[in-house]
């Protein structure tokens, strides 16, 4: 098949069953019981209101639709043309249009539609949307819990969560636009940005390619995330989704760009590096020395989460001359009575905590804590009481299991458990030197993907030397007063610093 | 790309039913080996350590007899159920027997396996290297050779050693190695002094004091205790002391003709004990105990160089020294010039610390 019927055929196939007319859209609507179609005057035919009555609030309703028509100082002379309606409803959001594809998705959205007479193509849309109601209240930061710092996080309604965005970046220069995703749901998704700061590339990549998502149902931003993500074919999440506002303003501030989608509590910012995922907004709030040491082993406790046990394998199967004189006890001891080889007894471990991960999530949150308690001890102590698994291992593995879960991205933390299964065959096949080459590979594929088009490893590879201040170590105030150079910000200081001394003497004060 | 990728997967996953598995509680770790001379053929005792539980660790001995010593691992893995590995190996010992036919062939098959590590300790048993391994089997405590040497090299009289540095003196030419010498006493190996070596031929042995002072002349001692007997105005006694800090210097002269080495020993002491007549207190029996320490030790040295001339046997390393100073060093040229070399000994003794109390 040549190119150009392949793509010919492609177009036929993208074309969508519209709606011809309204009247159309009227039949279609009618089959579903929530529709209503009522006249506002006493006369048939005449200023015909329809809404789906699941969709608007019937308070506002009444109150502003149908008391404007019905109260007694109301004369319908002043209503000659469909433009008057503007007059006489006091509601702000009134359109008035003859667009059917506009009409339709106005009026699935919870507008009502008001047409002067029957089968008139012109109508209004009066916006009676009720999108607060089954959405939940609560806004506390539930995944993403930090000790110190603000609690409240986003949530499922867009309009409110740019609400909690604007109160904290106060600038005009704050853009939000959206696009409507979703060829059945229309979600409304939100690319916001702070214009001097951002790169316009940034922006422009990431509009083009929201753009270009032909989808039918958007139910959460990481579908977005998934769907314009650089690389597909990767474990690694290339964008970062948060659900707390602090994290997505620090991103906004250093010259990052965030997508919301209505309908999911997760923003998604980009471009981000790799180390941005390590980092947790509480690093911000605890001294800088303090911070730089939880940071630092937060990053150690990924490198233990990620080979502790490949590791583990590869000695006990091929190097055992380097296990220190003082471990050979132990280790031997240990593993004595054991059936299985290193490979299955790890493969049996880890398979268990993940069942036990997984279980938990599942689980509300009462039974998932018993659950969490019955399988750690319980399973734990069992399969080494009956010498299904060794001691040490049930040790290492459960610290890995812990490790993994101090990374504070939820889908990093996941990338990292699931780094581990490749590892561990490796080990098991080649042992010291399987590790070797998984880390190579690892290596090379992470320095090749990219974040928006952004190197990925940045500033580690390649080498940043002016951006390491914030990046392993969290340096202090002073030093990070400029927005990372390799998101390329239109403006470079954050704040400026004085140059004061750094202890504060009050003597002079 | 795709059945290329496969297919090179496939030979890993098929080829790897080759590679040799070593699972830690399926090999039997040999911790010492020892290899002793028996009329015509060699004895192989090797210890490893079964660990079964928690505090219930065992010593185990397996023996051999073999005409080759390279048979020796090969005939104690027909007696064992798991294969017999030497990763973990920290003592070669050998018998003093076999240490006079000399030990080449054991270094030079133990310096080319990478499976054995450089720190392994070497040793000579003074009567067979069987005796020793089997009287510490009661003691369940794996290592304990190797440990009993490490810890005497920390601690004690001996100076470094192991198979990394005793390959260095054994290839240099102007320096001969040594080892540890074990004997028994009351049924328990003890460390008794240091065997000598010449070309991988055991010559000789000296005592542990003696060790001592090899021990400050090469790598310069930390650590270590020392009695001297003192006999002054007709009374004796013993000064105990303990050594904090010493080092040798060596000046060589004469390159051309028979070498000049004068070597400058300083040693800073602790006093641990003093007999009565001795007051630790009061300068002028310091100055005392100083002149009797620096007299002894002078003499020492002397005596010990003496008697390396004497074997023909070059462990400190003069050979080296003069080597390092001079291009037309001839090892044989060296090796007749060794026993009429010329040493100057000084001595100096600092008594720095002598405890604290009236």
């Amino acid at each position: 098949m040549s190119f150009k019927q392949r793509f010919f055929k492609k177009k036929i196939e993208k074309q969508a069953i519209g709606p011809q007319d309204i009247n159309h859209l009227f039949t279609k609507a009618k089959k579903s019981s929530d529709f209503r179609q009522l006249s506002l005057i006493n006369k048939t035919g005449h200023f015909i209101l329809s809404y789906y009555n699941t969709l608007i609030d019937l308070e506002q309703f009444q109150c502003k639709v149908l008391y404007a028509f019905q109260e007694p100082s109301f004369n319908i002379g002043h209503i000659k043309n469909i433009e008057d309606i503007r007059n006489t409803i006091p509601i702000e959001d009134i359109l008035i249009t003859d667009n059917i594809e506009v009409i339709e998705s106005k009026f699935l959205k919870g507008y009502a539609i008001l047409q002067m007479k029957e089968n008139d193509y012109k109508c209004a849309l009066i916006n009676l949307a009720n999108d607060k109601v089954g959405l939940r209240e609560q806004n506390n930061v539930e995944n993403e819990f930090s000790v110190i710092g603000p609690q409240i996080g986003f949530v499922e309604n867009v309009d409110i969560n740019i609400h909690l965005l604007r109160q904290q970046i106060s600038t005009p220069n704050l853009i939000i636009q959206d696009i409507h995703i979703g060829s059945m749901s229309h979600t409304k998704v939100i690319i916001a940005y702070i214009e001097g700061i951002t790169n316009e590339q940034h922006i422009q990549t990431m509009t083009q390619r929201l753009q270009n998502i032909d989808f039918d149902v958007v139910f959460d931003s990481s579908q977005l995330h998934q769907i314009i993500t650089d690389n597909s074919l990767t474990p690694f999440p290339l964008l970062l989704s948060t659900e707390r506002i602090d994290r997505t303003v620090f991103a906004l501030i250093s010259g990052q760009v965030a997508v919301f989608s209505n309908g999911s509590a997760y923003a998604v910012t980009g471009p981000s590096t790799l180390l941005d995922f390590f980092v947790s907004p509480e690093d911000y709030y605890l001294p800088w020395i303090i911070a730089s040491f939880f940071r630092l082993i937060r990053i150690f406790s990924v490198f233990f989460s990620v080979f502790a046990t490949s590791i583990y394998i590869a000695v006990l199967t091929y190097h055992y001359e380097m296990i220190p004189r003082v471990l050979l006890g132990p280790l031997i001891f240990s593993r004595n009575n054991v059936p299985f080889t290193p490979l299955l007894e790890v493969l049996f471990l880890e398979l268990t905590i993940e069942l036990l991960r997984e279980a938990g999530a599942r689980l509300p949150t009462k039974v998932g804590q018993t659950l969490g308690i019955v399988g750690g001890i319980v399973i734990g102590q069992a399969s080494v009481e009956a010498a299904l698994t060794s001691n040490v291992l049930l040790i290492i593995v459960a610290l890995s299991a812990l490790a993994s879960f101090t990374t504070p991205i939820y889908k990093m933390s996941n990338t990292i458990r699931f780094l581990r299964f490749p590892l561990i065959i490796l080990a098991s096949i080649w042992g010291g030197l399987g590790i070797v080459l998984g880390i190579s590979f690892l290596i090379v594929h992470l320095t090749r993907l990219e974040s928006l088009g952004t190197p990925y490893t940045v500033p580690l590879y390649p080498f940043r030397r002016k951006d390491f201040a914030d990046s392993i170590i969290r340096s202090s105030y002073n030093a990070t007063s400029k927005r990372p150079s390799y998101l390329r910000p239109r403006s470079l200081w954050r704040y400026h610093p004085s140059d004061q001394i750094k202890k504060k003497n009050d003597f002079d004060d | 790309m795709n059945s290329r990728f496969f297919f090179a997967v496939s030979f890993i996953v098929f080829l790897t039913g080759c590679e040799n598995e070593r699972t830690i509680d399926q090999v039997q770790i040999i911790e010492s080996i020892g290899y002793d001379q028996h009329e015509d053929e060699i004895k192989g005792t090797a210890i490893y350590p079964t660990f079964k539980e928690k505090g219930q660790t065992k010593l185990n001995i397996l023996t051999t007899k073999s005409p080759s010593y390279d048979d020796i691992l090969p005939r104690l893995n027909t007696k064992s159920a798991h294969s017999i590995e030497i990763g973990q190996l920290r003592l070669v010992l050998f018998g003093k027997k076999f240490a006079e036919q000399g030990i080449n062939p054991v270094i030079e098959s133990l310096k080319r396996d990478p499976i054995v590590g450089s720190r392994v300790q070497l040793g000579i048993a003074e009567h067979t290297a069987e005796d020793i391994l089997i009287s510490g089997e009661h003691t369940n405590f794996p290592f304990h050779l190797s440990e009993k040497i490490n810890q005497n090299i920390q601690n004690g009289k001996l100076p470094k050693m192991n198979l990394h540095l005793f390959l260095e003196n054994f290839y240099d030419k102007g320096k001969d190695p040594y080892l540890p010498y074990f004997t028994i006493e009351e049924g328990r190996a003890h460390i008794n002094g240091l065997a000598l070596f010449k070309n991988g031929k055991y010559i000789n042995h000296i005592s542990l004091n003696q060790s001592f002072i090899v021990k400050m002349l090469i790598d310069g001692a930390k650590n270590g205790r020392y009695y001297i007997k003192i006999n002054e105005n007709k009374k004796d006694g013993f000064i105990s002391l303990k050594n904090l800090d010493a080092k040798a210097h060596y000046t060589i002269s004469q390159i051309g003709q028979v070498p000049n080495i004068s070597i400058d020993l300083t040693m800073n002491t602790q006093i641990k004990d003093v007999p009565p007549w001795l007051n630790v207190t009061v300068n002028k029996d310091i100055l005392k105990i100083e002149n009797v320490l620096n007299k002894h030790f002078n003499e020492e040295v002397q005596q010990l160089i003496s008697l390396f001339q004497e074997y023909q046997v070059d462990p400190i390393g003069f050979g080296e020294m003069v080597r390092a100073k001079s291009r037309k060093w001839n090892y044989s040229r060296f090796q007749d010039m060794y026993p009429h070399l010329k040493t100057t000994v000084n001595t100096k003794v600092n008594i720095i610390q002598i405890g604290v109390g009236e």
